[in-house]
């Protein structure tokens, strides 16, 4: 028996070490990726951009920096190669990376560390780490450096130094940073060829005390050197060399379908829409719904992850049933300040039958008539779910005649009166912690209802004949609420399975004289149960309520819940739909990766392309794949902690739907490794001879 | 009719082919980078801009001296209907120009930021090329030839985007 108990116990801590490794797995993982990701993306941008720049080159020059640029290009797919090999043995990369710069017995070097989206502290770090290694490149020739803050070298020189170009454009501008450039100036000063952007030498003119009159530098000489150097190649092609955020502008005043078709124009416009921050959706432009559904997912899910800046969304909705309009967090938890989703509030849609609306606001273009039924528009609706704030509406007013499932969400509504009619209503859900609302209801076919907030309900119906459940989740403090939430108790009398927060039970003993001389209004009641709000309150009823509550129910169960049986309870539910959902996203992904790619035809785009779709599956791969992990593992740990708090005889039970629970959970991290294994082993494997020959070929003699 | 007070200030611009344009200080703080350089005192004699030609640059004055006559809208309440448009009219008239001057007033317009011209400009280009196909917007843009998709570059573009194309 102890043998046993053993056994299981070593059984335990061993899936439990195996959860952390699962989690450990994905943490080095995201080092690695934050690292290589940025390197790859910069190389393959940097490689297109020079076979753009190259193909505009005079044929004369074109030969050589061709043959030049094909040995840089041979070389990034080593270290590409490279990089893939050495993420999946998962251990430093940086070192790595710079080893095989230098061991290539490094002349040139490149760097540039403008950033895009992320933290500017973080790029500063690993510009130093590659610049600090350049002190074992003594035979340095050429350096091109690009970035926010000024270089920090620690050698005093270097010998043989004939190329510098420097792109400096300096956030802080004091004078520490002036410094820096003018010793920046003084280690290169053995340099041949220097290029340098004109906003360098501002700062040093604090230095240097140069400074003309006490204003900026004209600003018709800090003409940005790359717009006229990009205008020279191009003819009366201005418009490709304008800067995205202006041909954004001007395709967010195009249907959205030209946008995305945009990307067949030119290289320059390839991928251009991928970061449009407006989106306009209109069905418009579309024949069928399905079709405009269709190309809307195809869009986000093709997006690159900027920011949206507008969305606006219009359509003709004859036939449109679901509607689900929701606005996300992001995964911090936080909501993105002062973006504000906002909907009307007179849809008119004929046929809608669900509606769905979460964290908008809503707003009434004209105040005289939103009061006479939100929504009045959309006679078919069923089932409604409203969270929302809103703006210019002076009362709440639902009205439908089919509506069965009804949830109201309350964020503040400035308004006091609601009014629900529904004949059909079954299913009411109120969350409402907000001000004070006089909710009447009229809804006589309820079957079941939730209610949570801080001021009892009050219906305008006596008594729902057919209702089966109650959940009743009342927090208030104490005083003349308490006679309103026996009187709402009193219009439950049908209740068959109720359920009551403690603090409710707790108010009503406080002023027991409200109903000691009551009959029991429950005729009907099957179980009620009572659960705590917080850990650690230990869960009691007085005589007098527990009279009040049962007399007239001899044969009802009381069940008194732990906060802890409560919660757990919860958590499994949640765990089991997500399991549920990551494991038929496995399935449909699994199904996708064994699609052989075709092979294309070798050139210089389409491989660059290739490692770039590469990389992009991977990244999608592995955010998804390490978000999903994380939020299994974290509630497992908190599934099993409070297993341990929860009394013993329904521990048992839950338990064993825990293990079983868990052993799917493992089989579906499991699985997803497996699938971010599939994802590495697909690396396109590198057609090298090409650019080899072209390589040695064309080498100079010397 | 422009009958600006002889006394006003005056500023001087200095184009890309070194034409020189006197014009009233009101017009060209139509320009929100020009209104920066007036008030850090750096506009005192001419302001060179260097990526600007003489033939956009008259344009582009010629802009900014309607703009700066016409009433402004918080000017005050009773500002005629007729003055705006005039102003539309204009804008609609000033449009009509070949696309490479068009583009090359956008440029120079956020260049010079001047935030209601680069609406206009940027309506103007949406409006000619909606609902046209890729290639005709090639012909309509001036799209430069060497920036071109390869023919299999293209063919994975309209594949990898085929939602969008039919």
């Amino acid at each position: 028996m102890v043998e046993n108990q053993k056994a299981q116990q070593e059984t335990k801590t061993q899936w439990r070490e195996r959860l952390s490794h699962i989690g450990s797995y994905w943490k080095d993982l995201s080092e690695w990726h934050e690292q290589v990701n940025k390197k790859v993306c910069r190389i393959i941008k940097k490689s297109q951009k020079i076979e753009i720049l190259l193909r505009k080159t005079p044929t004369s020059k074109r030969v050589m920096m061709q043959s030049i640029f094909a040995r840089l290009g041979a070389e990034a797919d080593t270290i590409i190669d490279n990089m893939i090999d050495h993420m999946r043995i998962n251990s430093g990369f940086i070192e790595r990376f710079v080893k095989c710069i230098l061991s290539h017995n490094v002349q040139q070097v490149d760097v540039e560390c403008l950033y895009r989206n992320g933290s500017p502290y973080m790029i500063k770090d690993d510009s130093h780490l590659l610049i600090e290694h350049l002190i074992s490149a003594p035979n340095l020739i050429s350096l091109i450096y690009e970035g926010y803050d000024p270089l920090h070298l620690s050698t005093d020189g270097f010998h043989s130094l004939e190329k510098v170009d420097l792109y400096i454009c300096s956030i802080s501008q004091d004078a520490a940073e002036a410094l820096e450039i003018v010793r920046l100036f003084q280690q290169i000063q053995s340099v041949k060829f220097l290029r340098l952007n004109l906003e360098i030498l501002e700062p040093t003119l604090y230095f240097w005390s140069y400074r003309r009159s006490n204003g900026k530098i004209k600003s018709g000489e800090i003409m940005d050197s790359r717009h006229g150097e990009a205008r020279m190649n191009v003819g009366n092609d201005r418009l490709s060399n304008l800067p995205d955020d202006l041909i954004h502008k001007i395709l967010s005043l195009v249907d959205i379908k030209l946008v995305v078709q945009t990307s067949a124009l030119s290289s320059r416009w390839r991928f251009i829409w991928t970061s449009m921050p407006y989106l306009n959706f209109s069905t418009e432009d579309f024949f069928t719904l399905p079709k405009f559904s269709k190309f809307v997912t195809h869009l986000l899910s093709r997006r690159n992850n900027i920011d949206v800046f507008s969305v606006k969304l219009r359509f003709r909705g004859k036939s449109l049933k679901h509607l689900s309009l929701t606005k996300e967090f992001d995964r911090r938890g936080s909501c993105r300040k002062s973006k504000e989703l906002l909907t009307t509030a007179n849809l008119e849609l004929p046929a809608l039958t669900t509606l769905y609306i979460d964290y908008v606001t809503l707003c009434c273009d004209d105040s005289s008539d939103n009061s006479t039924g939100l929504f009045s528009k959309c006679p078919k609706l069923e089932n409604l779910t409203l969270n929302f704030k809103t703006i210019g509406m002076n009362g709440l007013s639902i009205c439908h005649p089919r509506l069965t499932n009804l949830t109201l969400g309350n964020r503040n509504w400035p308004f006091f009166a609601v009014n629900v009619a529904a004949p059909q209503l079954q299913n009411l859900t109120i969350d409402d912690w907000s001000r004070e609302h006089l909710y009447s209801i009229y809804a006589p076919d309820l079957v079941s209802l939730v209610y949570k907030g801080s001021c009892p309900l009050q219906f305008s119906t006596n008594g729902f004949h057919a209702l089966e459940k109650a959940d009743v989740d009342i927090f208030s403090s104490p005083g003349e609420k308490v006679h309103h939430i026996v009187h709402l108790l009193q219009q439950l009398h049908n209740v068959r399975f109720l359920t009551l927060n403690l603090h409710t039970v707790k108010l009503l003993a406080l002023f027991v004289e409200l109903f000691s001389n009551l009959p029991s209004p429950f005729t009907n009641l099957k179980r009620l149960k009572i659960y705590p709000q917080y850990p650690d309150e230990e869960v009691t009823l007085c005589t007098e309520v527990k009279n009040f509550l049962l007399d007239s129910s001899p044969s009802a169960t009381l069940i008194l819940v732990s906060h802890e049986e409560i919660k757990a309870q919860d958590l499994m539910k949640q765990l089991q739909v997500l399991l549920k959902e990551y494991k038929e996203n496995i399935e449909t992904n699994m199904a996708q990766m064994e699609q052989p790619k075709a092979k294309t035809q070798w050139n210089f785009g389409g491989r660059m392309a290739e490692i770039e779709g590469y990389w992009e599956d991977l990244n999608v791969q592995f955010e998804k794949g390490k978000e999903k992990t994380q939020r299994v593992i974290s509630k497992l740990r908190k599934i099993e902690e409070l297993l341990t708090k929860v009394h013993i005889p329904p521990r048992a039970k839950m338990q064993a739907k825990f293990y079983s629970l868990w052993a799917e959970a493992d089989i579906i991290m499991t699985n997803m490794i497996h699938c971010m294994k599939i994802q590495f082993d697909k690396k396109p494997t590198p057609p090298n001879v090409y650019f080899y020959e072209l390589a040695t070929t064309s080498q100079p003699s010397s | 009719m422009s009958t600006s007070s002889s006394s006003s200030k005056k500023i001087v611009l200095k184009s890309a082919d070194n034409e020189t344009f006197e014009i009233d200080e009101i017009v060209a703080l139509e320009s929100q980078a020009i209104k920066n350089m007036i008030e850090d005192e750096c506009a005192d004699n001419v302001i060179p801009l260097g990526n600007i030609d003489s033939k956009t640059l008259s344009k582009i004055i010629e802009y900014c001296k309607k703009h700066a006559e016409s009433p402004k809208k918080d000017d005050n309440a009773d500002i005629d209907e007729k003055a705006v448009e005039d102003l539309k009219s204009f804008d609609a008239e000033f449009a009509k120009v070949d696309m490479p001057l068009i583009q090359d007033i956008l440029m120079a317009a956020n260049f010079l930021n001047i935030d209601n011209l680069i609406g206009l400009m940027c309506r103007t280009i949406a409006d000619r090329i909606k609902g046209k196909t890729p290639e005709e917007i090639r012909k309509i843009l001036n799209i430069n030839k060497n920036d071109l998709l390869s023919p299999e570059q293209e063919a994975k573009a309209r594949e990898e985007n085929s939602w969008a194309f039919d």
